[in-house]
């Protein structure tokens, strides 16, 4: 029995699920209103932005990249975006949600392409130039803006965010689909396996014929093209955008993704832990809020959290790591 | 001579850099060379010096440090809330001092004991400080400093700033202390291989959590003179100038897998930062465009610094054996 728990243990996802399911018991018996069907579903809805986010640095994370424009490129996009849609004011053939959607993941591509061509090509380290490009692309929104906000998003556009198939919202839908592409590529296509393999030995992958620099190109794209993604739901969530949209948000990112099992070193990707790991983030939120303790608990909270999931899974990281290399040497049977 | 050039390639461009962007700037504008303009340009970058002197011996150590600006302004507001609320002021500071040297042992412990992989630990442990800070601010600025507070950040020796001295006094004193002591031996060995580090005898994790330390200690020195100077503090008063200090730190010619570098390389890279902000300024250049100039300068030095390094050892290895270009620390990594 003790065996089964330890194994269950072993799983990020469920010590995510158990924390998470801990925090709600706790707080709706600090405040009923927590289980209400709308403050659930304001929970999922409001955190869609982080979560497409959070996805990307998972993958980004499988061959110990980091992305910290993502913020930047987010902001890029849904200036654009709502500018556009506000200027056009009233659907049509060619600016509707689908081709908003399909407009912000492109712009999003192309600006995730700038990243991995230097990364892949270049060969510079990936902190060091998305710290550069997240200060250029700040740079030029501010420049271009002047630092005005652009509101005013049309209803067809930000009524994505309550509105949906069968009551739920069409962002989470959104969601889904990304959560199912990703997985899709991750773990069925010759692609994201090459991803994982460059994530367990970038050299053996190397020698074994992966190409590298395409690899690296690729995660890349596909992060670039989620911030556009969350560039648009983060029009849909505002119904606005501005020059410092999501400042910051890179860091709550990487967050969820450690939270949700990843490794800086590289070579694991979870994306249902990832997505927990979001969930984790924005319950606690959450229940700060319904609780009634003071906004500026927030920032301590969760970052206590994030340093005490992450010790904790270092700490289990190195144990199975130990427990390896003991049963590695230990004389075989037979 | 010629040993000592080569050795420090890296800095001598710098500084040939430096020295023409000077006179390049100087023709744009007339205002520039006076000496008013150079005080002002060396008080500009007092704050950001000091922070790269944390973050390049960090950085060497192989590690970084994304917790510095929430350290500068968890100790500001420590610091403030404690003096504004009728604490002697020499207690309120000992009791920041206190504050940051704890915050640099938690990275310590957590990068050097545990093992949290740096960028990680800070990245928690930044939003804790910050954290922690917010909530004895309560979110909000804090104001209200003894006047006695202010000579930290405003006195003047004469035409110079004090707090350039001290910024002259910390980027010298951190160059001896990483060139000239074991202690600095130790921290660029670990950060070229901490394996043979081990082996060779050093005690990693001790070293480690003093380099975190000494960093959180050079935040607090920013934490005195930029709350003093604009006699308020903030949560985030020093978040600005951590991503500035990485591109500085790098651009400075450290590298960021640790182990090589040098920290007047980075010193250099703030006066070049500094100086074409200052100059672009003087130019009427708008402040979100210098930002712009800033990361592009970055990217487009280090992508050549890369390109011509890589010409090279084309060049030296291609006689010999092909493989063993491919065989280099940052290949692997």
């Amino acid at each position: 029995m003790s065996a089964i728990i330890s194994r269950v243990l072993q799983r990020r996802e469920a010590v995510l699920a158990l924390v998470i399911a801990v925090v709600c018991v706790v707080v709706t018996l600090i405040s009923p209103q927590f289980v209400s069907g709308t403050n659930v579903v304001n929970i999922l809805t409001s955190n869609v932005v982080l979560a497409v986010l959070a996805l990307g640095m998972a993958v980004v994370l499988v061959p110990a990249h980091i992305d910290v424009s993502v913020g930047a490129q987010l902001a890029v996009v849904a200036i654009v975006v709502s500018d556009l849609v506000i200027a056009v004011g009233e659907a049509s053939v060619l600016v509707n949600p689908i081709t908003m959607v399909i407009l912000g993941v492109l712009m999003g591509a192309v600006l995730g392409a700038l990243n991995g061509v230097l990364v892949s090509w270049v060969r510079l380290p990936a902190i060091i130039v998305t710290l550069g490009m997240s200060s250029i692309l700040r740079g030029v929104l501010f420049a271009t803006t002047k630092g005005t906000w652009s509101s005013g998003v049309p209803g067809w556009l930000s009524s994505l965010q309550v509105k949906g198939p069968l009551g739920v919202p069409w962002v989470l839908v959104i969601l889904a689909v990304t959560v199912a592409a990703l997985w899709f590529f991750m773990h069925r296509t010759t692609a994201g396996r090459n991803v994982m393999a460059l994530g367990g030995n970038r050299e053996a992958a190397a020698r074994l014929g992966v190409k590298v620099g395409r690899v690296d190109m690729t995660v890349f794209v596909i992060m670039g093209a989620l911030s556009g993604l969350a560039g648009v739901l983060y029009v849909i969530k505002m119904g606005s955008a501005q020059p410092g949209a999501a400042v910051g948000i890179e860091m709550s990112a990487i967050a969820a993704a450690i939270l949700g099992g990843a490794s800086v070193f590289g070579g694991r990707i979870h994306l249902a832990g990832t997505l927990l790991g979001v969930l984790l983030l924005g319950v606690i939120e959450n229940a700060l809020v319904l609780s009634g303790v003071p906004v500026y608990w927030q920032g301590l909270v969760s970052g206590l959290i994030v340093v005490t999931a992450v010790t904790a899974a270092v700490i289990q990281d190195r144990r199975a790591a130990r427990a390896q290399r003991i049963a590695a040497m230990a004389p075989k049977e037979q | 001579m010629k040993q000592f050039m080569s050795r420090h390639a890296t800095e001598w461009v710098l500084l040939g850099l430096l020295v023409v962007l000077f006179f390049a700037v100087s023709t744009l504008s007339p205002n520039f060379l006076s000496s008013n303009n150079i005080f002002q340009l060396a008080r500009q970058m007092v704050e950001l010096s000091i922070i790269t002197s944390a973050m390049a011996c960090i950085i060497i150590s192989g590690g970084i440090d994304l917790s510095l600006g929430a350290q500068v302004g968890l100790t500001a507001v420590t610091m403030a809330v404690l003096a504004v609320n009728g604490c002697p002021l020499a207690v309120a500071m000992l009791v920041g001092l206190l504050v940051a040297l704890a915050a640099g042992a938690i990275n310590g412990v957590l990068v050097g004991y545990v093992g949290v992989p740096p960028l990680v630990a800070t990245l928690g442990t930044s939003l804790v400080f910050a954290g922690a800070a917010t909530v004895m601010s309560r979110g909000r600025a804090v104001s209200g400093f003894p006047k006695e507070y202010l000579v930290f950040g405003q006195t003047m020796w004469g035409p110079v700033p004090a707090q350039v001295v001290a910024m002259l006094a910390i980027a010298a004193l951190t160059w001896l202390l990483m060139t000239s002591t074991r202690w600095g031996r130790k921290v660029y060995l670990i950060g070229a291989n901490p394996i043979a580090a081990r082996f060779a005898g050093i005690r990693v994790p001790r070293v480690l959590l003093t380099t975190y330390v000494f960093a959180a200690l050079l935040a607090f020195v920013v934490a005195v003179i930029l709350s003093s100077r604009t006699a308020t503090a903030r949560v985030d008063l020093g978040d600005a100038y951590v991503l500035s200090a990485i591109s500085a730190v790098v651009f400075g010619g450290i590298s960021i897998m640790g182990g090589r570098g040098n920290v007047l390389g980075a010193f250099l890279g703030v006066a070049i930062f500094t100086v074409i902000q200052n100059g672009l300024g003087l130019a009427g250049v708008s402040v979100f465009i210098q930002t712009v100039v800033i990361g592009a300068i970055l990217i487009v030095v280090l992508t050549a610094r890369e390109l011509f390094a890589r010409a090279r050892a084309l060049r030296t290895t291609s006689a010999l054996q092909p493989s063993a270009v491919a065989t280099t620390k940052e290949e692997s990594l």
